[in-house]
């Protein structure tokens, strides 16, 4: 109970920040497409809310550069990118009071290699101002070559860093980064040398499991969007039926960047997940409902949930565990997650218990309506806080 | 009948918290904007003005200044473990996280754990999560899944190192699995480089490019 406590007291604080920041404007903002690799035109969309004061302006300022492999000095390449020659401008939008919400588009044409860094700031009437966190994505065709510099000379070797999606590269002054929870995806061998046909799937995953979806299944990743960094990787991947899968190449080089990884794929073969605090699944872009499976997944390969079904995989190495060998177990464990004992039930006949409180569950029920609940819910409850306690694992 | 809605006042803490920042938020949703009542009206065309592009330094670009903050040298090893061997197939020398991650789990869910060696110095240790429990999910003919367990996977291990390594020890409990694998054929690349370049051997000053031939094949993959 006493976490309860804790918890219910954060939730005080939190509420009434929420509340308090109602007299303050509003501001969001997504690129579009998330990562392309070609060249392209991008679009960064940032949206003014303030219904009270109004709208006057909404700006979006972007560092735009060449993606590179930086080795600081040291002898080795990074897996994740730096950027050389970069620009600085922006845009802004300017309106008058608007109460409704104020767009500003912001165009930009990409080449290859390229990385960029946007903020988006909306100020109301009033002159107070509102900014999103730094968020940084590649476009255009990848780096395939590093040079390496080793005291009286250079080198170049075949080299590939992690592509940026959605990557949060806020470095506060005099404190380390935040840390965050790095998810990568990988194309599957099914997408040949189809590696559009990968990132169109890749976004069909992202945006809806975090960004633009309105279902249940979405709200806590989409809540949670800013504790994640999701990025591309290169070819390498292979899944196949029956548990198989791999990274080959550079694809298993640069998966030591991320925590979880997904290899996207397009042909129909059962999805297989480690279950574990950090691993690699599968997950089919080319469903109806590709960004709650690709969450279902998430939930063994990044959290340790077990399934909640039958004829699923029921273990788990999940904190707290949501599912138990026993009906003991679970009812032990049940009051301390602040859950009822009452409630533990047996999945199916497979001698794993869980808390089923009657609600659709995304460890179990193939709904769009179903959310993270009882016990997996405070697990991911628990991964979150975690993250913003300073490690994520 | 499975309910859809309406969480029970026995919610989770977790759902709580999560769902009373979302009405928190929610309470800052603007109204619908009062000229919509009439009908739908055109978004607000802003004025629009362009700022002008100014260099970036390399040094002063927050990104770099991200990258050093966060990574090292390091060695990123992609290894087989199948029952109790490990066999190394690939290890590339890039800079990696800084952030240690902290696996817990036991039995089959027993991290995987690494430890680098140079001239027979303990030079960094790194724990990963072990792959041996798998969840199979059939999302096109329902109720096919099941838990599965492998004993041969492959993991990738992002494992700190300021100098060269020579030998990485493995251990994977979940299978029982050890060894020590040789690792001085991930860095001979560079250091042959080095040693061909007008300034012969002068790459070897690099911590990178230890002294000592770095052209063995890495045939020193022990199982104990």
């Amino acid at each position: 109970m006493g976490a309860l406590r804790r918890l219910l007291s954060q939730l005080t604080v939190l509420a009434s920040l929420g509340l308090c920041a109602c007299n303050n404007p509003g501001v969001t903002a997504l690129h579009d497409p998330l990562y392309r690799a070609s060249p392209h035109v991008s679009t960064i969309t940032a949206t003014g809310v303030d219904s009270k004061d109004g709208i006057d302006s909404v700006s979006i300022a972007v560092t735009v550069g060449t993606l590179t492999a930086c080795n600081n000095g040291g002898f080795t390449p990074s897996l994740i990118p730096c950027r050389t020659a970069a620009f600085q401008f922006g845009r802004e939008c300017i309106f008058s009071h608007e109460r409704g919400p104020a767009v500003c588009r912001f165009p930009l044409q990409l080449g290859d290699r390229s990385l960029v860094t946007y903020t988006a700031t909306a100020r109301n009437s009033r002159g107070s101002t509102a900014k999103t966190t730094p968020i940084t994505y590649a476009a255009g065709a990848p780096l395939t070559q590093a040079t390496i510099h080793v005291v009286f000379f250079d080198i170049t070797v075949p080299w590939e860093t992690a592509r940026p999606v959605w990557w949060h590269t806020d470095l506060p002054l005099g404190q380390a980064a935040p840390d965050k929870i790095d998810v990568g995806f990988f194309p599957d061998a099914d997408w040949g040398t189809n590696y559009q046909g990968f990132t169109d799937g890749l976004q069909v995953i992202a945006l809806g499991s975090f960004f633009n979806d309105t279902h249940q299944f979405s709200n806590f990743y989409r809540f949670w969007k800013n504790e994640f960094n999701l990025w591309a990787g290169p070819a390498g991947g292979n899944g196949e039926d029956s548990c198989v899968r791999s990274l080959g190449g550079a694809a298993s080089t640069v998966s030591g960047a991320v925590d979880g990884k997904a290899i996207v794929h397009q042909a129909a073969f059962r999805d297989c997940s480690d279950i574990a605090l950090g691993g690699l699944g599968t997950s089919q872009s080319t469903l109806t409902d590709a960004a709650w499976v690709f969450t279902h997944e998430s939930g063994h390969f990044l959290h340790g949930l077990g399934d909640e079904y039958q004829g699923g995989g029921n273990g788990n190495v999940s904190d707290p565990p949501n599912t138990w060998a026993s009906k003991a177990a679970c009812q032990s464990a049940a009051p301390g997650l602040g859950l009822t004992a009452s409630q533990c039930a047996q999945i199916g006949t497979t001698g794993f218990w869980h808390v089923d409180d009657g609600g659709v569950t995304t460890m179990r029920d193939r709904d769009l309506a179903s959310d993270w609940r009882t016990a997996s819910g405070v697990a991911l409850s628990r991964r979150i806080s975690k993250c913003t306690g300073g490690a994520c694992y | 009948m499975r309910r859809t809605s309406s969480l029970p006042l026995t919610v989770l803490p977790g759902a709580l918290l999560s769902g009373a920042l979302l009405l928190a938020l929610g309470a800052c949703t603007p109204p619908a904007n009062p000229a919509s009542t009439a009908g739908p009206t055109a978004p607000a065309q802003p004025k629009i003005r362009d700022l002008p592009k100014t260099p970036v330094k390399d040094a002063d670009d927050p990104i770099n200044r991200f990258v050093a903050d966060r990574t090292v040298d390091g060695l990123v090893l992609s290894v087989t473990i199948d029952g109790p061997s490990v066999t190394l197939d690939q290890a590339v020398p890039a800079r990696v996280r800084k952030t240690q991650r902290k696996p817990t789990g036991q039995g089959d869910y027993a991290p995987v754990t690494a430890i680098g060696f140079a001239g027979g110095a303990r030079i960094s240790e790194v724990a990963v999560p072990d792959s041996v429990v798998r969840a199979l999910d059939d999302w096109n003919t329902p109720h096919r899944g099941a838990l599965v367990r492998v004993t041969k996977r492959q993991i990738v291990i992002p494992l700190a190192a300021a100098r060269a390594l020579d030998t990485v020890e493995v251990t994977a409990p979940a299978t029982g699995a050890h060894a020590r694998l040789d690792v001085r054929p991930a860095y001979a690349e560079y250091c042959r480089a080095g040693e061909k370049a007008p300034n012969q051997g002068q790459g070897r000053d690099n911590p990178m490019c230890p002294k000592g031939p770095v052209d063995q094949p890495p045939g020193d993959q022990q199982r104990r």
